[in-house]
């Protein structure tokens, strides 16, 4: 009989329990099983080995990882029926805590900037980034503030050099994560360190490369003051807002009848010249200091 | 199957001016906030059982027990972008157990326990970012729970306190 057929032999509670036991036993975990529990547990996982082809006796790390694996698998099979880790996903969606692999992430950022850090680099920033902030939209716009869904990433570009990092902002919609904006930034080049905030950092940068800020439908303004404030807002259509060589920084609207209007927090374009330069040079200064 | 018998509680059994840490991931901490309400940890009075002296109390605690080995560990697996790690797999496995434990208990709910096995699933590794809790041991000294010699990874004394609250530890990045 293998694992699978042993299980379905007990109530669904009570195989959930057993495979839950067994994952703790298994691993290092100081649960003291009263005997009857033991036996069960041990005959379980005594099972699954032999189905594995794995010594009972052995005990080393790897074999520990293949056994948790396999009870891992098989309690989602019991677990999830049809349709259910589908329901699950979407309930943890709307809450905003499904973990960041639960979504689909769409590099769609067609900027020049952005398109020089690559797809992978972004795609990684996002999963696996070193520092993340949330911009929290202004508290009117929403009864509960913590229904936001534009997010700050930020990663080191090497392990070594605490100064460049890729940042990307991206707006989070169901199961999508779309990254709409992405920039290298090399905090000594704008006065930062990396102690400061995220959203310093993008302020220091605006405010050295950034040429025209525009704040909502009230126009232009060359400054900003602090992310976290609420801007005048202004709609206006994402694709011709992405279309142009800034970095924009937008929250879907979720409050009112029409799901799909955009407001704008704030948003700049950027000197490319300067910025391009700059990165040019501190990079050949880098190599000049390495000799 | 009932959550397994607590060893009894060890008041007295370490100097009140102790300090226990213990070394968790940012995702089992972020679990335990919101799904438990309390959290259980696996302690040490021992931070880094390497750097104490030899007849200190924790000094011979084994590597795979010891708080900042842990922590490194974790850290360099996620420096390393290593989605094979063994300790991240055990902890991915270790969450989702832990919660079938839960729902059977009535602590949570099985939709809540489906939530947190989506989450040790789909988790990048950058939320296995280490944590260290410290415990002030005079604020839990009547729950600490001492660790079945079977359980711990040699003789040294390892103990557990099962129902943390927020108000009784720090966590700190190192």
């Amino acid at each position: 009989m293998d694992m699978l057929n042993l299980l379905t032999e007990l109530p669904r509670a009570d195989a959930l329990d057993l495979l839950g036991s067994a994952i703790i036993y298994n691993g290092t975990h100081p649960f003291d099983l009263d005997d009857a529990e033991n036996a069960q547990v041990i005959s379980l996982i005594r099972q699954i080995k032999d189905d594995l082809k794995i010594s009972y006796l052995d005990r080393t790390p790897e074999a520990s990882a293949i056994v948790s694996q396999a009870l891992s698998d098989t309690l989602d099979s019991i677990l999830f029926s049809s349709g259910d880790l589908d329901a699950t996903k979407t309930r943890m969606a709307d809450d905003g805590i499904l973990p960041i692999n639960g979504y689909e992430i769409q590099i769609s950022v067609t900027s020049e900037i952005s398109a020089r850090i690559g797809y992978k680099a972004l795609k990684e920033t996002v999963i696996n980034p070193d520092r993340i902030e949330v911009l929290v939209p202004p508290k009117t716009w929403y009864e509960d503030a913590s229904q936001f869904n534009t997010v700050l990433y930020a990663k080191k570009m090497e392990r070594s050099d605490v100064n460049r990092w890729i940042i990307a902002t991206t707006l989070r919609n169901d199961f999508t994560i779309k990254v709409l904006g992405s920039f290298v930034v090399d905090l000594k080049l704008v006065g930062s360190n990396e102690y400061e905030s995220i959203d310093s950092w993008v302020m220091n940068f605006a405010l050295k490369y950034g040429i025209e800020f525009e704040f909502g439908e009230f126009g232009v303004a060359k400054y900003f003051h602090d992310i976290a404030i609420p801007f005048e807002t202004a709609r206006s259509r994402s694709d011709r807002l992405l279309s142009r060589d800034g970095i924009v920084y937008y929250e879907m609207s979720g409050h009112n009848d029409q799901a799909t209007e955009t407001y704008i927090l704030f948003m700049f374009l950027v000197d490319k010249q300067l910025y391009f330069r700059d990165l040019r040079n501190r990079r050949s200064t880098k190599k000049v200091n390495r000799r | 199957m009932p959550m397994p018998a607590a060893t009894p509680p060890i008041p007295s059994a370490l100097p009140d001016s102790i300090i226990l840490w213990s070394a968790g991931s940012r995702l089992k901490y972020d679990i335990q906030e919101r799904y438990y309400g309390t959290h259980y940890c696996w302690c040490s009075p021992a931070f880094d059982s390497e750097a104490l002296a030899a007849t200190a109390v924790g000094a011979n605690m084994a590597p795979s027990s010891n708080p900042i080995t842990i922590y490194r560990e974790l850290a360099a697996a996620i420096a390393k972008n290593d989605s094979h790690d063994l300790r991240i797999a055990g902890f991915r496995a270790s969450i989702r157990g832990i919660a079938m434990k839960k729902a059977k208990e009535g602590i949570i709910t099985l939709d809540q326990a489906k939530e947190i096995a989506v989450m040790a699933k789909t988790a990048s590794l950058s939320q296995f970012k280490p944590l260290m809790y410290v415990i002030p041991y005079n604020l839990v000294s009547g729950r600490v729970q001492s660790v079945p010699l079977k359980n711990r990874a040699n003789f040294e004394p390892e103990y557990t306190v099962p129902d943390l609250h927020k108000s009784e530890f720090h966590v700190i990045e190192l």
